[in-house]
C-alpha cells in the first residue's frame, strides 16, 4: 500500500521544522514533504501529488489561497488544511473547498485530529 | 444828524400836520410823511410801502383814532400809533390806550412828541428783534427736531449694522473654531492611523513568533508522551522560547521608541532612522507585494527629532502603499535613497505606483486634500509631514512625478 503523503507549506522555517517533527512523531507512516513558499509548494505538488496539503495562507510571493485553488484544480480530490493568522477570508476558504482551517497559534492536537481523519478517509478509499 | 422816519399822519388839518412835523424835526427826526384824512386813504396808505409809526388826531370828520387803531391792527401791522388831541375826557384817553394806542399827546404839549416817538420806535424795534428771535428759536427748534429724527434714523441703522456685524463676526469665529476642531480631529485621526499602522505591524511581528512558541511548548508535551523527553530537548526548547520572548519584547520596545513624543532635538543617523522605519513596515508591505529597496549613504546625520523624521518617512511610505492599493498594482517597488548634496542631506522616496495626477502635484500637501475615496485616508499625513520638515527641521519637502511613479524629496 502506497503510503499517504503530506505536503507542508509554511514560510516560517522554525514553525515548519516543528510541524515536520511533531507530525513525524505522531504520524510516523506519513511521508512529509516541505516547502517554504507558494511557488515551491506548487512545484513540489506537481512532482509528488500529495493527498494532503497543510498550508499557511499569508505568505509572500504566491498567495496561499491562489496556490490552494491551483492544487484543487489540478487534483480535485486533494485534501487541504489551512493555517491562518487572520480569521477573515473564511468565505474564500469555503469557496475553494478546504477540509479544515486553524488560526494561529496552531492548536496541534486539533490539527492532528484533522490529519488523522484525512488519513483514515484516504485509506478507506484505497481499500 | 437827522434821523429819518417813515410817518403816517392821520389829520384833516394840514397845518396841524405841519406842526407835528416841525416838532419832530426839533427832536432830531426827519419825517418822510404822508397825511391821510379818511379811512380809505389810511387803508390805501397802509397797503403801500413800509411805515414806522402813525400819529393820529383823536377825532376827524367821520373817522377817529380808535378806527385808525383798529385798521392798523386788523392789518396785523406792529406800527406804534400815537394819538394827538385837544382836550378830551380821561375816559376817552383810557379807551384809546386800552385799544392799543402807545401814547396820548395833548396839543400844546408837543414837546413830548419827539421823545414819545423815539421811545416807541425803539420799543417797536425791540419787539421786532424779539419776534425775530422768537422766529429764529422756532426755526432752530424745527431744525433740531429734523436733525434729531435723522440722528435717530442713523442710530437705528448703525445699531442694525452693528448687530449684523456682531452676528457675522460670531459666525466667523464659529467657523474658524469649527475649522480648528476639524483640523485637530484630522491630525488626531492621522496620528491614530499611523499608530494603527504600526500596531498592525506589531501584531504581524508577534503572530509568527507566538505560533512557534505554541508549537514548541506542544512539542515538549509530545516528547514527554513519546518517552523521548530529555534534558537536552528541554534546554533547547527553553532556549527557543526565551529567544522568542525576547524578540516579542524588542518589538514592543521598538514601537514605544517610535511613538515617543520628541522633547528635545538630537543628532541622529539618517541611515538608521530610515532603516528602522522601513523595517517596521517591510513585512507588511511584502505581504502586499510591495518591495522596499534602500540605498543610503553612510554617515549622514541630521539634527532634529528622530521620531518626527521617521514619522515623515512613514507617512510617505503609507501614501505610496495607498497608491498601490488604489491602482491595484501588483509587484510594487519603492526605492529609498539618501545622499549629501551641497551640504544638505537629501532623502528621496520613489515608487512605481503610476504617479500623482496632473493638478494634484501642488495640492497633495494641502490639509484635508485627498484623492482617496470617502472614508479612506484623512489627507493630513502629507500636510503634517511637510510641516514637520519645514517648520521643525527647517528643510523642504517636495513631490514630483518621475518615471513610473511619484518621487518625494526631503532636503534638510
Amino acid at each position: 500500500m502506497r503510503p499517504v503523503s503530506l505536503l507542508v507549506v509554511e514560510d516560517d522555517a522554525q514553525a515548519l521544522n516543528l510541524l515536520r517533527k511533531m507530525i513525524g512523531v505522531k504520524l510516523p507512516d506519513l511521508v512529509v514533504h516541505c516547502a517554504e513558499d507558494g511557488n515551491a509548494g506548487i512545484k513540489l505538488f506537481h512532482e509528488m501529488l500529495p493527498e494532503i496539503v497543510l498550508t499557511d495562507i499569508n505568505m509572500p510571493g504566491l498567495d496561499g489561497v491562489r496556490m490552494a485553488e491551483e492544487m484543487k484544480a489540478l487534483r480535485p480530490g486533494t485534501r487541504i488544511i489551512v493555517l491562518t493568522g487572520y480569521s477573515d477570508r473564511i468565505a474564500a476558504f469555503d469557496a475553494i473547498g478546504i477540509t479544515a482551517y486553524f488560526t494561529k497559534p496552531t492548536p496541534f492536537s486539533q490539527l492532528l485530529l484533522a490529519l488523522e481523519g484525512c488519513v483514515a478517509e484516504i485509506r478507506s478509499q484505497k481499500d | 444828524m437827522a434821523r429819518a422816519v417813515r410817518l403816517l399822519i392821520v389829520e384833516d388839518v394840514e397845518d396841524h400836520a405841519l406842526l407835528i412835523v416841525r416838532e419832530l424835526q426839533k427832536s432830531g427826526f426827519e419825517p418822510d410823511y404822508e397825511r391821510v384824512e379818511t379811512r380809505e386813504e389810511l387803508v390805501a396808505a397802509l397797503d403801500g410801502p413800509h411805515w414806522e409809526a402813525v400819529i393820529s388826531d383823536f377825532s376827524l370828520p367821520g373817522f377817529n383814532a380808535l378806527d385808525a387803531l383798529q385798521i392798523v391792527q386788523s392789518k396785523g401791522l406792529d406800527i406804534p400809533v400815537i394819538i394827538v388831541s385837544g382836550v378830551i375826557s380821561e375816559e376817552s384817553a383810557v379807551d384809546a390806550m386800552r385799544a392799543g394806542a402807545k401814547d396820548f399827546i395833548l396839543k400844546g404839549k408837543y414837546s413830548r412828541l419827539g421823545p414819545a416817538l423815539d421811545r416807541e420806535l425803539r420799543d417797536a424795534a425791540t419787539r421786532r428783534e424779539r419776534r425775530g428771535a422768537a422766529d429764529d428759536l422756532v426755526r432752530a427748534h424745527e431744525e433740531l427736531k429734523i436733525q434729531r429724527a435723522e440722528l435717530e434714523t442713523q442710530h437705528r441703522e448703525l445699531l442694525e449694522t452693528y448687530n449684523r456685524l456682531a452676528k457675522e463676526t460670531a459666525e466667523r469665529v464659529r467657523a474658524v473654531e469649527e475649522l480648528r476642531q476639524k483640523e485637530q480631529l484630522m491630525v488626531h485621526q492621522t496620528r491614530m492611523a499611523a499608530i494603527g499602522e504600526v500596531l498592525n505591524n506589531i501584531a504581524h511581528h508577534w503572530r509568527q513568533p507566538l505560533n512557534v512558541l505554541a508549537l514548541s511548548l506542544q512539542d515538549l508535551e509530545l516528547e514527554f508522551e513519546a518517552g523521548t523527553f530529555s534534558r537536552e530537548i528541554l534546554d533547547s526548547h527553553v532556549a527557543t522560547g526565551l529567544e522568542i520572548i525576547h524578540k516579542l519584547s524588542r518589538v514592543i520596545d521598538d514601537f514605544m521608541e517610535f511613538s515617543a513624543v520628541c522633547k528635545e532635538k538630537s543628532r541622529f543617523s539618517v541611515e538608521q532612522a530610515v532603516a528602522k522605519t522601513v523595517s517596521l513596515v517591510a513585512d507588511n508591505f511584502a505581504r502586499r507585494h510591495i518591495a522596499i529597496e534602500t540605498r543610503l549613504s553612510e554617515g549622514l546625520e541630521i539634527v532634529g527629532c528622530e521620531n518626527d523624521f521617521r514619522q515623515v518617512v512613514l507617512y510617505i511610505l503609507m501614501n505610496a502603499r495607498d497608491a498601490f492599493d488604489e491602482r491595484r498594482k501588483s509587484e510594487g517597488r519603492i526605492e529609498v535613497q539618501s545622499w549629501s548634496e551641497e551640504g544638505k542631506t537629501v532623502v528621496t522616496i520613489r515608487d512605481n505606483a503610476g504617479g500623482i495626477k496632473g493638478e494634484s502635484v501642488e495640492k497633495i500637501f494641502a490639509p484635508f486634500y485627498t484623492t482617496k475615496p470617502e472614508g479612506k485616508g484623512t489627507g493630513v499625513g502629507l500636510f503634517i509631514a511637510k510641516n514637520v520638515v519645514e517648520k521643525d527641521m527647517g528643510g523642504r519637502l517636495t513631490a514630483r512625478n518621475a518615471d513610473e511613479g511619484a518621487e518625494f524629496r526631503i532636503e534638510v
